[in-house]
């Protein structure tokens, strides 16, 4: 079975300060985490035990989560370094991932995280599903594969629901779905010393044109939400006043 | 001629003249918030809204508030892949049905989308959505034909009902296809790295000012009978009452509930951090001076195990 996990680098929240006084998001340090419900995805993918193809966009951020990720066991990891990408919104990256999963020979699963800290990226992975007409299974854990038929435990509501869908599929993994491991101190060494641990795309390879390219969700600036008002005390009747506050939260 | 009909003779047209009108995903009784919001954006451009229901029993309230035109269908997510909507609003709950139907449009969306207005020139939608769970907002314009916008209902206010509006109830020749996810049931489970707090609406939350097992026990009770998922500080934990996977602090679960009760929670630096996100936050403590009586929406200096207990005879 292959398997294909999107991978993303997001900035790092210890990095930045929020300033909302002078509604500024200030960067101390320009330091990447591995998104962490994606790391969730790929430790789903290693346990099916299928064959693991890793991708991500980017530079050194992402090179450094490619390496993460095969140290932690994936066969083969695909970068696409191109600049032009950084701008890219969801419906450019899922014209991006949908042409190479065509040039990897297709997947018989493809995962990624269900959520995405920094940017509005969580739907990348149902837009890919509509593209590629798969089934889509998002808020995923405990997946697992029998005779051609995924099944899998979903969020549903407050509870959660068994869903199964027919391969080829893409499924987004939930965050608390399972315990990431470790990669081995030597599997680092290695991978991290081997030149060519990750290969490298670019989107002429991908053969993709202008159009496909073009992002159509422009990013202007920060907002800040409005400051917490100062609260007050209650006294007299409190409990009176704390059962109508209940009643209408 | 009806436009509908004209683009129908045309074929599958995506060009941007045929994408028209706001279209509302409403298959819960709360996302009528949403046609609320769709009539504020419609009166300012001068165009119709449509609001897709699944339950017809709806469609009288979805037009007081706003809907010019009411569909109710199986499958209001798919039902929309065959329409073309200049502007459509999901529910967050819908979020995947939402870009499933963005990327069929191909049309642009922001996710739990904040402050949204029209550009009068260009009518690009313009949006923010919220990042490291709510820390700050990225603000975002859609060019696209096609803008589409998930929006938390519980984050609008309530719509005005004028029940003199009229509306129409649209009759739609609609028959959803074949889902490719088959539904086996619910099944009983816990996840790996349980995060009970982090969907919770409602969280009572303790604290060492409850003193006792039997303070404790009463919070309990209030937990049950609100819906509530219980936590408590580093000192709840500490005291035995809780596990680590219900300690609210930044070294712990940072939290965003609608609802945030706190019962003798002295609210550190930590821990208070951890609940900016929460949209209610009421505090009981012994202490007057306890740090979170000053940033709590409302206050009470008390003693907390006998607030609770008058509050759960109150709520009966």
């Amino acid at each position: 079975m292959n398997i294909v996990v999107i991978l993303r680098a997001v900035k790092d929240p210890a990095g930045l300060t929020v300033n909302r006084k002078a509604q500024k998001v200030f960067v101390n340090r320009e330091q990447y985490l591995f998104n962490p419900s994606d790391r969730n995805a790929l430790e789903a993918g290693l346990r099916l035990g299928g064959r693991v193809t890793v991708v991500a966009l980017g530079g050194a951020p992402a090179e450094q989560v490619l390496r993460d990720a095969r140290a932690m066991g994936a066969a083969q990891a695909i970068r696409l370094p191109d600049a032009a990408l950084q701008r890219a919104d969801a419906g450019v990256l899922t014209a991006v991932f949908s042409r190479l999963l065509d040039r990897l020979g297709g997947a018989d699963l493809v995962l990624a995280g269900a959520e995405c800290l920094d940017a509005d990226l969580a739907q990348v992975a149902p837009r890919l599903a509509q593209a590629l007409q798969r089934p889509f299974i998002g808020q995923a854990h405990q997946l697992s594969v029998t005779e051609g038929t995924l099944s899998v435990v979903a969020a549903h509501g407050r509870g959660f629901r068994r869903l199964e869908a027919d391969l080829p599929a893409v499924v987004a993994v939930a965050v608390d779905s399972n315990k990431p491991r470790y990669a081995p101190g030597q599997n680092l060494i290695n991978i991290f010393t081997d030149p060519a641990a990750v290969e490298t795309l670019t989107a002429a390879d991908l053969e993709l044109g202008e159009a496909e390219l073009t992002p159509v969700v422009e990013l202007r600036g920060e907002a800040f939400p409005p400051e917490r008002e100062p609260g007050k005390r209650l006294d007299g009747d409190v409990v009176g006043q704390l059962v109508d506050l209940i009643r209408r939260a | 001629m009806d436009m509908d009909a004209l683009s129908h003779l045309m074929g599958e047209d995506l060009s941007a003249a045929s994408y028209a009108d706001i279209w509302v995903c409403a298959p819960d009784p709360a996302d009528l918030a949403l046609v609320g919001e769709a009539r504020r954006l419609a009166d300012s451009l001068g165009c119709y809204v449509h609001a897709v229901l699944a339950d017809g029993d709806l469609a009288e309230r979805a037009i007081a508030v706003g809907a010019d035109r009411v569909h109710v269908v199986s499958r209001p997510g798919e039902f929309l892949l065959a329409q073309h909507p200049e502007f459509a609003l999901f529910p967050v709950a819908k979020a995947h049905a939402a870009a499933r139907a963005a990327q069929h449009h191909r049309a642009g969306l922001i996710s739990d989308a904040r402050f949204l207005s029209v550009d009068d020139t260009t009518r690009a939608l313009l949006g923010a959505y919220p990042v490291y769970g709510g820390d700050y907002l990225v603000e975002a314009a859609i060019t696209s034909p096609a803008k589409f916008a998930t929006l938390d209902p519980r984050q609008l206010p309530e719509p005005y009902a004028d029940t003199g509006r009229s509306g129409e109830v649209v009759a739609d020749d609609f028959s959803a296809p074949e889902p490719l996810v088959r539904n086996a049931g619910p099944v009983d489970y816990t996840p790996a790295a349980w995060r009970p707090l982090q969907k919770a609406r409602r969280i009572v939350a303790v604290g060492r000012g409850l003193k006792d097992a039997a303070g404790f026990a009463l919070a309990q009770q209030l937990a049950e009978k609100l819906g509530a998922e219980i936590a408590g500080d580093r000192s709840a934990e500490d005291m035995g009452w809780i596990g680590e996977e219900r300690v609210v602090g930044l070294t712990g679960q940072e939290v965003g509930p609608d609802l945030y009760l706190a019962f003798g929670v002295r609210g550190d630096t930590l821990h208070n951090a951890a609940i900016v996100r929460a949209k209610h936050v009421v505090a009981v403590h012994a202490n007057p001076a306890a740090p979170l009586l000053a940033v709590a929406d409302e206050a009470v200096a008390g003693d907390p195990a006998a607030v609770l207990r008058q509050l759960l005879e109150r709520l009966g």
